[in-house]
């Protein structure tokens, strides 16, 4: 390895570490931290708001809920928290010589008032948050994705495809596009672990238990230091931690499956929480409709939180998934059929340690794996498909002083692929083990009051075949404008080291760069405004601006391309990524508006989208300009959930009324310009082997009808409308609460177009050819039922 | 004051989502530009004389087709190997030449000038025949019941790398259909008629053996081959670089989801099909009940 990257990693950490003694030397002595927790589960709060009235200076909590506002003169003030759905917190705090206990604030859950919480003076107002909010950075909690009209069950992915700049390529996909990137772009994490293909029932559903997650944090682009890997997006998942008050339960039964999740404490010392969701159309209808295949999905996870006083917490946290599917091709008869089955597992441990009061240490273990088995019988074709990663992640926080916060982490994972297929005349026998190290570090600095900025930088080392250094630049900046508005800007640099090889109802392949393929980088560019409307709504509009150089595509010709790297006997084998892909470099734009209600009987958002993606690949189109398909000119997104009786009290300025039975009515509309598509030109007449020419037209159908592609993806299908809706009637009981609910998925029955049909045939002596079109999901409704103990 | 705005948002959504979230969206594909191609359709074999050469035209999409328009007329098409000119056989509506023999590992190219539609279109392509060597080592006419395994086993000894297997029932109907096959014990009659040449039909392909093996390769016939109880005709096929990229890539230009993408271009200039060349051995089995 070339000694001089080395030496400039080197600098770069000394950077950061200097940074942190001089930092440290000037360590103001007075600070108000502590951590903000549920106070019905006890669960951390991940972005609350604390805040001293009388000094105007707060700070947020992270990951592990914890806060610090630094440089308190000595004295009483009022600390004001604040977080979405919870009751704001007001207490008194002094500050004074040689005190620094930590203050620890637990927040009541709103839902157990009734009146709307009124924004005022004592709580931290909504421009604020969205000043905190990272560029291009979203969440959503467990009962947002939950409010969400679903395809029968609810999921995860699916809801983030109602956000402006997510949008989905079928009905039948829950993978993410986000701002014109490919899902292989995303880095999905779970409790710090990163997830490969996150889908279940051949990824119709992701594998993330809804009812599990505590929060999940998405970041369209622009995303700091601490995250690299992927060029597009970074999905965070952070599960429950339990409850460490009481013992506490979900369950749900939909018409596709049956989950709970469990939560208890563990003593005084911690809490454990633990889903299970499984599939059961295999124990049910298929018992009587043979017809149904043999599947199942099931998935799970396991946490357990650990207080190990309060400067240490330690979790530990499992998730697995996995589908299986035994298709008979002929159920009347015992024939062959196929054998498919994937799933992925998951494990991390987590420390977290507070140096004094302004250091925060934050140590992972994770591994994660992906794997599918695959026994076509009847062709005698076997694949076995592996990805795992183990990764070690360190960061620390450090805030040196109220205008100035300082993070710098490593983080060395330890690849492992595996691609073994055995068919007829040929194997494919692929082994890899890349190892990543990157040394991040940022500083978050106030230089005048109204101006934040955040700068950093991410090495990275990517050892394979070759050996990959790269660095990665990244910088936001966050201005106060006025009282209501402030404005963002955020640019950074990203590579990416893995490709995906995408392939329709089976698991997603994942190589890495080789001797063939070399690293993909891309550019983001993103400026922002944010206003708060009305003191109650939020209005953000980004715009985008986005570059891909050396991306790769995987290659629809690959079967003639490819070539074996060696033989076995006679047998070509193929172990790498030559012609696989083909390369070529694009740029997105786009400008999105989002204009949103998080409290209240109403809440939800609208999003309008405009965006456009452009490709240019030397081997597709000959080599011209094109538009892949996930491109949407134009997407408009509704989600609106309606509190039906918080609404009527608050028309009627009722006071609370307590009541058994609420219903809640859920709205989600979708509206986006037709997908891209490659379609035939012409049509033509060939048979594909020389002596299959003596077919004549006898009123049989004629082999070799063909059809001559256009220029690639210059055709829109007709424009996606979707209306959901969803109504839910909740009961409270002694134990808790049962809610049946009834979803309706497309509720217009709208024939959306999936793709397109040629056709011809032999009607009296006349060759006519037709086109029919293959819909994507018609009218489904659904039921089920949550039960809350 | 809140509540109205947000009240009036979901009602404005849901008035919007009935009245546009529903029907049937129509696909217009009418501004889809069509361009006429010469389609070849043209192999070569050693040691026989050029035959057999098809010269067609495409067509435009959703409109009849008339099957008189099939092949172009000699009358308007120049159809040339390596400057021979060839000539056309009316009977079979294909193009010969007696003039010379194919010879192996001899790069012959094809020319082919027409006026479709008022256009004159031009294209061309190249063929390299391979050297000789391929055998197939099995016993022909071997009786086999439905669900037995077994193949051909044949000595590739070509340079070629690519091996295609048309696997083709002599006799096919309904009435030596399989109905009890693996795969769909369902069949309907008229989806069969419908479909009865793509049962009839059928194929395998092998490539990137190594160039110069010795080794026997056995190919195994499977069920979803053989569809009837019948004799049946194979003929491998040791074809070159035009014939593989033909063979992989023209028929399946539809993607899983429906989309298309190109086939590897093997005519140059205006044209679409195949110009190659292969070696070729012949065998035959059946399948009894």
């Amino acid at each position: 390895m070339n000694i001089l990257p080395r030496i400039g990693l080197i600098i770069i950490y000394l950077f950061f570490v200097m940074s942190l003694v001089f930092a440290k030397a000037g360590e103001p002595a007075n600070s108000v931290s502590g951590f903000v927790t549920d106070s019905k589960s006890g669960e951390a709060l991940i972005g609350a708001n604390v805040y001293l009235k009388e000094i105007k200076q707060g700070g947020t909590t992270n990951i592990s809920g914890y806060f610090v506002i630094t440089d308190v003169p000595y004295g009483t003030y009022t600390a004001i928290c604040t977080y979405v759905g919870y009751k704001p917190f007001t207490t008194k705090v002094t500050v004074a010589k040689n005190d620094a206990a930590p203050l620890n604030i637990k927040l009541v859950p709103r839902y157990v008032e009734t009146k709307e919480v009124v924004v005022s003076a004592d709580s931290v107002r909504i421009i604020d948050k969205l000043y905190e909010k990272p560029v291009s950075k979203m969440e959503l909690n467990s009962a947002q994705i939950n409010q969400i009209p679903r395809v029968i069950e609810a999921d995860l992915l699916r809801s983030l495809q109602t956000l402006p700049g997510i949008t989905a390529l079928s009905d039948f996909s829950s993978a993410l596009y986000v701002r014109g990137g490919t899902p292989d772009q995303n880095l999905y994490m779970i409790d710090g672990a990163d997830v490969y293909n996150p889908e279940h029932a051949f990824g119709i559903f992701s594998t993330f238990n809804t009812y599990a997650i505590k929060k999940v944090e998405i970041s369209k682009g622009g995303f700091g230091a601490e995250y690299g890997g992927r060029l597009s997006s970074v999905l965070d998942v952070t599960n429950l931690d339990g409850n460490r008050n009481e013992f506490t339960g979900v369950a749900n039964v939909s018409l596709l499956s049956a989950s709970t999740t469990l939560q208890a404490p563990l003593g005084d010392f911690g809490s454990l929480s633990g889903s299970i969701r499984r599939t059961y159309l295999d124990k049910t209808y298929a018992k009587w409709n043979k017809d149904i295949p043999n599947y199942y999905f099931i998935d799970g996870n396991l946490k357990a939180f650990f207080d190990l006083g309060i400067r240490d917490k330690l979790t530990v946290s499992y998730f697995g998934s996995k589908d299986n599917l035994d298709l008979k091709f002929n159920q009347q008869k015992s024939s062959k059929g196929f054998l498919y089955e994937w799933g992925n597992q998951t494990g991390s441990l987590n420390w977290r340690h507070l140096f004094g009061n302004q250091l925060f240490l934050n140590f992972w273990t994770t591994y994660s794996e992906f794997s599918s088995n695959f026994d076509f019988q009847v062709a005698n074709v076997r694949e076995k498909n592996r990805i795992s990663d183990l990764s070690i992640k360190g960061a620390l926080e450090y805030y040196a002083s109220q205008n100035t916060s300082v993070k710098f982490g490593f983080e060395q994972k330890f690849l492992s692929g595996m691609l073994q297929q055995d068919f007829q005349q040929g194997k494919v026998d692929a082994a890899k083990h890349p190892r990543h190290t990157m040394l991040y570090g940022s500083i978050n600095s106030r230089p005048i009051e109204k101006l934040i900025v955040d700068a950093g930088a991410r090495a990275n080392i990517f050892i394979s075949d070759k050996t990959y250094i790269n660095y990665e630049p990244r910088f936001s900046a966050k201005y106060r404008i006025g009282d209501t508005y402030s404005i963002k800007a955020a640019a950074g640099k990203y590579y990416q080291y893995l490709n995906r090889i995408p392939r329709l109802f089976f698991a997603s392949i994942w190589t890495s760069v080789d001797e063939y393929v070399q690293e993909s980088s891309s550019s983001h560019y993103i400026f922002g405004m944010q206003k708060e409307v009305d003191q109650i709504y939020s209005l953000e509009v980004e715009a985008y601006y986005k570059t891909y150089n050396n991306i790769y595509q995987y290659n629809q010709l690959a079967f003639a391309d490819i070539i074996p790297d060696r033989y076995q006997g006679s047998i070509p084998v193929y172990s790498s990524s030559r012609g696989l892909f083909n390369n070529g470099d694009g740029k997105s734009y786009g400008l999105e508006f989002l204009f949103k209600r998080d409290v209240g009987p109403i809440s939800g958002w609208v999003s309008l989208s405009w965006s456009r993606t452009e490709y240019i690949f030397e081997k597709l189109n000959q080599g011209k300009e094109f538009i892949p398909r996930q491109d949407r000119a134009v997407v408009a997104n509704a989600v609106i959930n309606l509190d039906w009786n918080g609404f009527w009290d608050q028309v009627f300025d009722r006071d609370y009324i307590k009541r058994d039975t609420k219903w809640f009515i859920g709205l989600n509309f979708v509206y986006s310009t037709g997908q891209p598509i490659t379609v035939p030109a012409s049509a033509y007449y060939i048979n594909t082997l020389p002596d299959w020419n003596d077919v004549k037209l006898s009123g049989q159908s004629l082999p070799g009808y063909n059809l001559y592609p256009s220029e690639l993806d210059k055709y829109r299908l007709p424009p996606y409308i979707r209306l959901d809706l969803s109504v839910t009637y909740e009961i409270e009981y002694k134990f808790g609460t049962v809610a049946p609910y009834l979803q309706i998925f497309n509720a217009g029955n709208r024939k959306n177009v999936w793709f397109i049909n040629y056709n011809e045939e032999l009607i009296g002596g006349v060759l006519t050819q037709t086109i029919d079109k293959t819909g994507m999901l018609p009218l489904l409704p659904s039921i089920g039922v949550t039960i809350k103990f | 004051m809140n509540n109205k705005i947000s009240l009036s948002i979901l009602v404005i959504f849901l008035i919007i989502g009935s009245l546009i979230g529903c029907g049937d969206p129509s696909v217009d594909i009418t501004s889809v530009s069509y361009d006429p191609r010469i389609v070849v359709e043209g192999y070569l074999f050693p040691g026989e004389p050029v035959k057999d050469i098809r010269i067609m035209r495409n067509f435009p999409l959703n409109q009849p087709i008339d099957t008189n328009q099939f092949f172009i007329n000699p009358a308007i098409a120049d159809v040339k190997i390596n400057t021979t000119k060839l000539d056309f056989d009316s009977s079979k509506h294909s193009y010969f030449t007696n003039a010379f023999t194919v010879e192996k590992g001899q790069t012959y190219t094809l020319e082919v000038s027409a006026t479709i539609d008022g256009k004159k279109l031009t294209t061309t392509a190249s063929t390299t025949v391979p050297l000789d060597g391929l055998k197939l080592l099995s016993s022909d006419s071997v009786q086999h019941h439905y669900s037995e395994e077994f193949g051909i086993l044949f000595c590739p000894m070509t340079p070629t790398g690519f091996y295609a297997f048309s696997i083709r029932a002599d006799s096919a109907g309904l009435s030596n259909f399989i109905y009890d096959n693996e795969f769909n014990s369902n069949m309907k009659s008229d989806q069969l008629e419908k479909d009865l040449n793509n049962f009839r039909l059928r194929s395998a392909f092998i490539q990137n053996l190594k160039p110069d093996t010795l080794n026997a390769v056995y190919q195994p016939i499977r069920t979803f081959n053989t569809w009837f109880y019948s004799d049946y005709t194979v003929i491998m096929y040791a074809g070159d670089q035009n014939f593989k990229n033909f063979v992989l890539t023209a028929p399946s230009v539809k993607e899983f989801d429906g989309n298309f993408h190109e086939p590897k271009i093997i005519m140059q200039g205006s044209g679409a099909g195949v110009f190659a060349s292969a070696i070729k051995d012949t065998i035959r089995f059946s399948i009894i009940r």
